[in-house]
């Protein structure tokens, strides 16, 4: 826990510096971060050996130009995996962002990185996929942001795909893909591909659905 | 005594139902809906059993036609008796139907139907271990060869109980569940709780509550209720096949779906399989009429015109006797066959490849591969097509579908397009109007997708396995269509016909021609007896014909009309105004003005087209 509280620190003093101008008390700290004040005040004097935090005459704590980069960089891994977590993964608000906090101080830079492509490649893709969009009783109970086609979606399968299905979008033929057995969890061979209309097999019944239906069941490419 | 003959579509539950009840056979159509129910009784040991074949549904929450009746149906305790009937060689699918209906706590026994399949596949299924875990009977046949059919019905009326199997919901489910069913006075039971979750039932305060509490699921879980118990009842359908159902490796049977649902061979079967249906129609169609015809006129028509009755009753004897001909000069050879080719492509399984393989061009007219369903039966008759327009989505897509079916030529049409232009001009002459008539459908649907608002919703569609279609299902089906058909067909054309006759007694269709001839003569060329013709097909479309021959005097029409002429009467009586019934059924289920949105852009149609040909041929370029 000692990088979480350490980063922590950084964290407060950034945003103590962003919203006022000035540096850090140490009480300010703890009350951001929950640490103790003692606490607080080790953490303090180790980031000011390192070089990240400067101690002024008045009693509040500065962050060094090394302490702004430093504060940056998980800002940046906090930004992205909330990011992340709320579009991609139709997180709660609130929800993704407690969780970024902490998920923020295990994640490595080379994660970081590949989520960060992982979203942008995404952003190139709502374009093509307009249906995301645009399909009917959409309830919008999978995220409020027209780009989910970072999820794999049975329409971008092709002949004998062995899948499982993520999600089902809530569709107005979700009732009946349901009762087919098009349920999350369930596994999907894709039989033939016409055009963009598929036959697939669930529970050894053959199905043959539409391109945008197909498009509304999210899944994961099994082997 | 009552028993429901309930299950997934594709099950063989009808073939039961006709090895159980014989002839005799009810069709009956539920108010409010186009779902056809088949009812007939059986007498087993000096007591009458009435048995009742519910449609094929997937589900008993669903929110189609079929579903809300069956239901419904089953909500109402209007059987003593259910009988699950299952696939067995697709048992965890069917499984899930027969979870649901157990909640339902009505007396069932569970028939695992095509064992003989399940059998030459190596599925071995523990009908007892089965029995054991749901608490129901459970009997294996096969429907084909008719095995233990014939205990269906002692089983069902001595040892049908309510089961004791309940499916595990989600914790959530099953807390709200409780809460429902102490929520509402009058003591809801568990299973009007669980559809309550879904927004279904009767009870206004049940229904209040159910949507508070299915509203929190909703977030929480972030799925909707309805899936979340669909996932449940799954998992559970997957556990209880675990413990029943053991497979060895089976017969591998030779996949003639490779060659029929690729892009290529498949597409071009389709066409070549839709082409030789429509082929085989028109020529079997106009073989048989034409000796129907020729019977009528030496036995029937010609003893009467030598009868020398009064003018009077002539007039009507005449008009009704030509009604019957007609009619039946339609209707068996015509719409007979049809039906009868049509009920081998439904019962072979192959409509609903046809559905997959059309599917995209389908797409391009803003519709849907179960869209080409409907328009295949139009070929037959429009009305049963419009009333199975309902099956198909979204209001955009049945606006397209109606316009499009509409202009499907039906047996009547290829009664005109094969009885004037076939006979007297030519084969290919009578090809060309099926292409115009299919360029102009096409062009339709291409611009109907570009107007029309409203939103599209795709095909889920069952693809069944292939199944040789047994020959007394396939009779069996097709004489309940006609008989559907003569009932609805043939007093309309009656009354017509008189009123016809009658108008033409009292001299009023003189006045009519003379009204209209002007239009029809400067626009289209016609003589002004085809105006009356045209009018008059708008009763029937083959009346057309029928009535153009009358008026000419002669059935030899080129003595009257010239090829060009008659081409440009086929032409416009295939294409314009829908007929009577037609537009009926669709101010019916598609209201006022779509019904005459369509009536009025088929005139406009016909016409114009009439109005180009007459235009070309006077410029020489015909012919």
């Amino acid at each position: 826990m000692v990088i979480a509280e350490r980063e922590d620190t950084l964290l407060s003093l950034m945003r103590q510096a962003k919203q006022t101008g000035l540096g850090g008390k140490t009480e300010d700290i703890a009350c951001h971060t929950g640490l103790s004040e003692v606490r607080v005040r080790e953490i303090l004097s180790d980031l000011e050996k390192t070089g990240e935090v400067t101690h002024q005459e008045d009693g509040t704590y500065h962050l060094s130009p090394a302490g702004i980069q430093a504060a940056e960089v998980i800002m940046r891994k906090h930004h992205v995996l909330e990011t992340f977590l709320q579009e991609m993964l139709g997180m709660d608000h609130e929800l993704a962002h407690a969780q970024a906090c902490t998920m923020e101080h295990h994640a490595t830079d080379d994660t970081i990185n590949r989520l960060r492509r992982f979203l942008r490649k995404d952003r190139g893709c709502q374009v093509g996929c307009p249906a995301f969009t645009g399909l009917p009783g959409h309830h919008g109970y999978m995220g409020h942001h027209g780009r989910r086609c970072a999820f794999k979606s049975l329409a971008d399968c092709s002949n004998g795909d062995k899948v499982r299905i993520d999600a089902v979008r809530g569709c107005g033929r979700g009732g009946r893909l349901a009762d087919l057995g098009l349920v999350p969890g369930e596994r999907v061979t894709v039989k033939q591909r016409m055009a963009d209309t598929l036959l697939i097999n669930v529970k050894d019944c053959d199905i043959a659905i539409s391109p945008e239906i197909a498009r509304s069941v999210l899944v994961e490419v099994e082997n | 005594m009552k028993i429901g003959l309930i299950g997934n579509p594709n099950v063989g539950k009808s073939l039961i139902f006709s090895h159980l009840t014989g002839i005799g056979v009810e069709v009956s159509n539920y108010p409010g809906t186009t779902v056809d129910i088949r009812s007939g009784v059986s007498c087993i040991n000096y007591t009458s059993v009435e048995i009742t074949d519910l449609p094929g549904i997937y589900s008993l929450d669903g929110e189609s036609d079929e579903e809300r009746l069956v239901r419904d149906l089953v909500l109402t305790n209007s059987f003593d008796v259910l009988v699950v009937v299952l696939d067995a060689v697709h048992l965890e699918r069917n499984l899930y139907l027969l979870l649901q209906v157990l909640e339902h706590h009505i007396p069932l026994i569970a028939v695992l139907n095509m064992a003989d399949e399940a059998e030459k596949l190596g599925i071995h299924i523990d009908t007892k271990a089965l029995s054991k875990i749901t608490g129901v009977p459970v009997l294996l046949t096969s429907a084909t060869l008719g095995k233990n059919i014939a205990d269906i019905i002692p089983v069902a009326k001595e040892r049908a109980t309510t089961g004791t199997y309940q499916v595990a919901y989600d914790r959530h489910i099953e807390a709200a569940v409780r809460t429902l069913m102490r929520v509402s006075d009058n003591g809801p039971t568990r299973v009007q709780s669980l559809l309550a979750l879904q927004g279904i039932g009767t009870d206004a305060t049940l229904l209040e509550a159910a949507k508070t509490i299915s509203g929190e699921m909703d977030e929480e879980h972030r799925m909707p209720v309805s899936s979340i118990l669909a996932g449940n009842r799954h998992h559970a359908a997957s556990e209880i096949k675990q413990r029943i159902v053991t497979k060895t490796p089976g017969k591998e049977t030779f996949g003639l779906d490779n060659w029929l649902l690729k892009p290529f061979p498949g597409i071009p079967l389709m066409v070549g399989i839709l082409l030789s249906m429509l082929l085989a129609v028109f020529f079997i169609g106009s073989f048989f009429e034409e000796l129907i015809v020729e019977a009528f006129e030496i036995w029937v028509l010609a003893p009467l015109a030598a009868a020398s009755l009064d003018p009077l009753v002539y007039e009507i004897l005449f008009s009704f006797i030509i009604a019957i001909q007609a009619g039946l000069g339609i209707a068996f050879p015509f719409v007979f066959t049809f039906y009868l080719l049509m009920s081998v492509v439904e019962d072979t399984g192959y409509m609903s490849r046809i559905a997959f393989l059309a599917d995209r061009i389908m797409h391009r007219f803003g519709l849907h591969g179960q869209a080409i369903i409907p328009m295949v039966l139009g070929l037959g008759c429009n009305v049963p097509a419009i009333m199975a327009i309902r099956q198909i989505g979204t209001k955009r897509e049945r606006h397209i579908a109606a316009f499009l079916i509409t202009m499907v030529p039906c047996s009547a049409r290829t009664v005109i397009i094969a009885g004037i232009v076939a006979v007297f001009i030519g084969l290919y002459a009578a090809i060309s109007i099926y292409l115009i008539i299919l360029a102009l459908i096409l062009l339709t649907g291409l611009i109907l997708s570009k107007v029309t608002p409203g939103t599209q919703l795709g095909m889920v569609l069952e693809v069944p396995p292939l199944r040789t279609p047994s020959l007394v299902m396939v009779l069996k089906k097709a004489w309940i269509n006609i008989r559907e058909f003569l009932y609805i067909a043939m007093p309309l054309l009656m009354v017509s016909s008189v009123f016809l006759g009658l108008l033409g007694f009292y001299g009023v269709l003189t006045v009519m021609e003379n009204a209209t001839a002007p239009v029809v003569h400067d626009i289209l060329g016609l003589p002004p007896f085809a105006s009356t013709a045209l009018l008059f097909g708008i009763l029937r479309k083959e009346m057309a014909f029928e009535t153009l021959v009358v008026l000419a005097g002669t059935a030899n029409l080129p003595e009257v009309m010239t090829n060009i002429q008659l081409y440009i009467f086929a032409l416009v009586s295939t294409l314009f105004v829908p007929c009577v019934s037609t537009i009926a059924v669709l101010y019916r289920e598609q209201g006022l003005k779509t019904a005459a949105l369509i009536s009025l852009y088929t005139v406009f149609l016909g016409f114009t087209a009439g109005a180009v040909f007459h235009w070309l041929s006077l410029q020489g370029l015909l012919f």
